[in-house]
């Protein structure tokens, strides 16, 4: 099995790539840094078993994130046969600086440069032969949306893996007059490391004053310290710059020098109308944008939303009368009306939403902008202690909450990750949204489900404020600094797509726990449960929220997934809640739901990413946030009327 | 005349002098093109102290008002060269 690794800046194609070789369509989206995870894919290709590596986006191999540290810690550790560095033809100077790097880490690299098309539509005509001259490493162009040129790439790298030939260009070269000094370090951490680790790059990253790196021998070997400082020292009198800058200063100027030999620059006139979008959405009138798409999102999708259900509700009821049975038996009644109605709800209320809300979300999100949404609101996210680019994962929170958690990682600091995941479960995703749809925005009116949207926006950011504080996250974030892509038209297969694999889960998951849990609610209704929830939490209930005590019952059901307790609250009433609860009762159960407890599956992703105890906080804040709301707001309304 | 970038004014062109941040950062920014001597621009600048878009060495970067405050620059007039 030969180990291919992937590996690139963001947005650059990488995961499009990585698709097109393992079948399996991994998210894509336009902001940068969405592959989070380090992915192994096992694949055939014409008969070559392989294993694909896909690593998260990285501009550079200089980790200030987790994710990063994990895919260069990986790297070295367990050498892939073979690295597919996936090059952005419009953006070749930092590409480059990418592949110089990957050139001093020693690893064999096979450069895809991707996104060709694209580059000579912006005017870029770049001389791909003479750039693998240059570099001495194959470099293969490539049009991965189309799969132009994946085949070939696959050749050259097998072909690099099975030779295991080493690079012919010496990119050590631009550090030839300070020679010594990285053999001087060479030769102590060969002491401490094991002989497969790159050591050339590792004394070139002490001596660049790497932290991590630093941190890591300095425990193995305290004398390095003294060394490395004087060897510094040494380099700063010889040539002037300290290592940390001279480094840095040469591989960049040699890309450069390396872009001006195999790049020529046409003039081109970008679209008028993407121009004017681009100035207009990082301007003053941005925030209305912002905020004029977001209404725009939900208000489309509940409209829509709305006619799918009546659509939807007349085909079904006429399909059940036709197929409708009588029959004496107490509990074959309860069958048949459990499955209708879960059947029914979940097709009309749930399955439109679900689809819809995905679906434009995905188009937003593939056009490129949530990063401009994210250069707005740097100062609004600082005033929490986080940065703008926090704001990527927020927004991503209203799809769901399971891959906004794992996006986290794009983060710098832990703090930043735990917060950040904290606003997360406390912001509505796409199942939470069912819930606003299905009981306030059809019973109580549109305009009050996007009031409660706003307030519940501004209720998370002010607890992840709140919290932030008190973990001490002001002294953590190191600012917003990201690079910005460029608008695109979004793909609508792409987005399609996106849906399908984001809501599939609703239709194989969800909808079989719903017919049986619908059925096994009817037979305990039959057998009284209600009445025992009742006489056990009434009082409590009552008290507290205003609720009957048989609504902890959807209560429970929604902690396995939000959308449930919206399921399981209409079946129970027959489709019609407002026989059963007031106006004012449906607006305190929504807001409880919203905010009592994540979902299972967002659970078990908190405790992975942050460990049990974060994620008992973050459950505590949840109840927490959950039951004053409920309590407050009961009073209010009582105090009104 | 040198200032830092946060007080740069959108559309203006400047010069990079000193970088005054963590390794980490500054060695990243540097990755990035805003390398000690070269020019940037000024595209964008959110209102009320926010992030600042800058141009540099033909790309669009995002930068916190606060990195950029440790970032010190020339401003670059024509007829410096």
């Amino acid at each position: 099995m030969i180990r291919i690794g992937l590996i690139g800046p963001p947005n650059s194609g990488k995961s499009t790539i990585f698709n097109k070789l393992t079948g399996v369509y991994q998210i894509i989206g336009n902001w940068p840094g969405k592959t989070v995870e380090t992915l192994e894919r096992k694949v055939k290709y014409k008969g070559n078993f392989l294993l694909l590596i896909d690593f998260p986006g990285m501009q550079t191999l200089t980790p200030i994130s987790m994710e990063e540290k994990i895919a260069i810690k990986y790297i070295i550790e367990n050498k892939p046969d073979v690295i597919i560095q996936v090059a952005s033809a419009i953006d070749l100077e930092r590409s480059l600086y990418l592949s110089l790097e990957l050139i001093e880490l020693g690893v064999p690299i096979v450069v895809a440069l991707n996104q060709f098309d694209e580059a000579v539509k912006q005017g870029f005509v770049i001389d791909a032969e003479k750039l693998s001259e240059v570099l001495g490493v194959p470099v293969i162009p490539t049009i991965a949306i189309k799969g132009i040129g994946i085949d070939k790439l696959i050749e050259k790298a097998l072909e690099l893996a099975r030779s295991r030939t080493g690079i012919a260009y010496n990119g050590r070269n631009i550090y030839e007059d300070i020679k010594l000094q990285i053999n001087k370090v060479v030769s102590i951490i060969r002491k401490v490391l094991p002989e497969y680790y790159p050591l050339e790059w590792i004394s070139l990253r002490l001596l660049e004053e790497d932290p991590w790196i630093t941190n890591m021998i300095v425990k193995l070997d305290p004398k390095v310290k003294d060394i490395l400082e004087e060897e510094r020292k040494v380099i700063e009198k010889t040539t002037g710059l300290p290592p940390s800058i001279l480094m840095v200063n040469r591989r960049r100027l040699l890309a450069e020098r390396i872009v001006s030999q195999v790049r020529k620059v046409k003039p081109v006139g970008k679209s008028n109308f993407i121009k004017f979008l681009d100035v207009f959405s990082t301007s003053l009138y941005g925030y209305f944008l912002l905020a004029i798409v977001m209404a725009t999102v939900f208000t489309v999708t509940f409209r829509v939303g709305l006619l799918f259900r009546d659509v939807i509700n007349y085909i079904f009821l006429e399909v059940f009368n036709y197929f409708s049975f009588k029959t004496n038996n107490i509990f074959l009644n309860a069958v048949s009306s459990g499955v209708q109605l879960s059947l029914l709800v979940g097709l009309s209320f749930v399955i439109p939403l679900v689809f819809l809300f995905h679906f434009f979300f995905s188009l937003l999100e593939d056009s490129g902008y949530l990063p401009r949404a994210a250069f707005l609101m740097d100062k609004v996210m600082r005033k929490i202690g986080l940065n703008g680019k926090a704001f990527i994962p927020l927004l991503l929170g209203y799809g769901c909450s399971v891959p906004a958690c794992v996006s986290c990682r794009i983060l710098d600091s832990d703090k930043e990750r735990f917060i950040s995941s904290l606003i997360i479960t406390l912001i509505p995703c796409a199942s939470r949204m069912v819930i606003v749809y299905g009981l306030v925005a059809i019973y109580i009116g549109l305009v009050n489900a996007l009031t409660i949207y706003l307030l519940n926006l501004i209720l998370a950011l002010l607890m992840g404020m709140i919290v932030g504080r008190i973990v001490g996250l002001h002294h953590e974030s190191t600012g917003l600094l990201m690079v910005l892509p460029p608008f695109r038209i979004p793909s609508i297969e792409n987005s399609l797509k996106k849906t399908w694999i984001r809501a599939r889960d609703f239709i194989y998951l969800a909808i079989p726990i719903i017919v049986v849990g619908t059925i096994l609610l009817k037979i305990l209704e039959i057998e009284g449960l209600m009445g025992y929830l009742n006489v056990l939490f009434d009082s409590l209930f009552m008290r507290v929220f205003g609720l009957p005590g048989y609504t902890l019952s959807f209560l429970l059901f929604g902690a396995i997934r939000k959308e449930f307790a919206l399921v399981f609250l209409m079946t129970t009433m027959n489709g019609n809640p407002l026989n059963y609860l007031s106006q004012n009762q449906l607006i305190i159960f929504t807001l409880i739901t919203l905010f009592y407890i994540p979902c299972v599956a967002t659970i078990i992703t908190l405790i992975r990413e942050l460990q049990l105890k974060r994620t008992l906080v973050i459950i505590g804040v949840n109840l927490l946030v959950a039951i004053t709301i409920g309590f407050c707001v009961n009073i209010i309304l009582r105090l009104l009327s | 005349m040198t200032i830092t970038l946060n007080c740069l004014e959108e559309g203006k062109t400047a010069v990079v002098k000193e970088i005054h941040l963590s390794n980490y950062v500054r060695r990243r920014l540097m990755a990035l093109g805003l390398l000690i001597n070269s020019r940037l621009k000024v595209l964008r600048k959110a209102p009320l102290k926010g992030a600042i878009l800058i141009g540099v060495r033909g790309c669009p970067l995002i930068i916190s008002h606060d990195l950029a405050g440790k970032i010190v620059v020339e401003e670059w007039n024509i007829g410096n060269d």
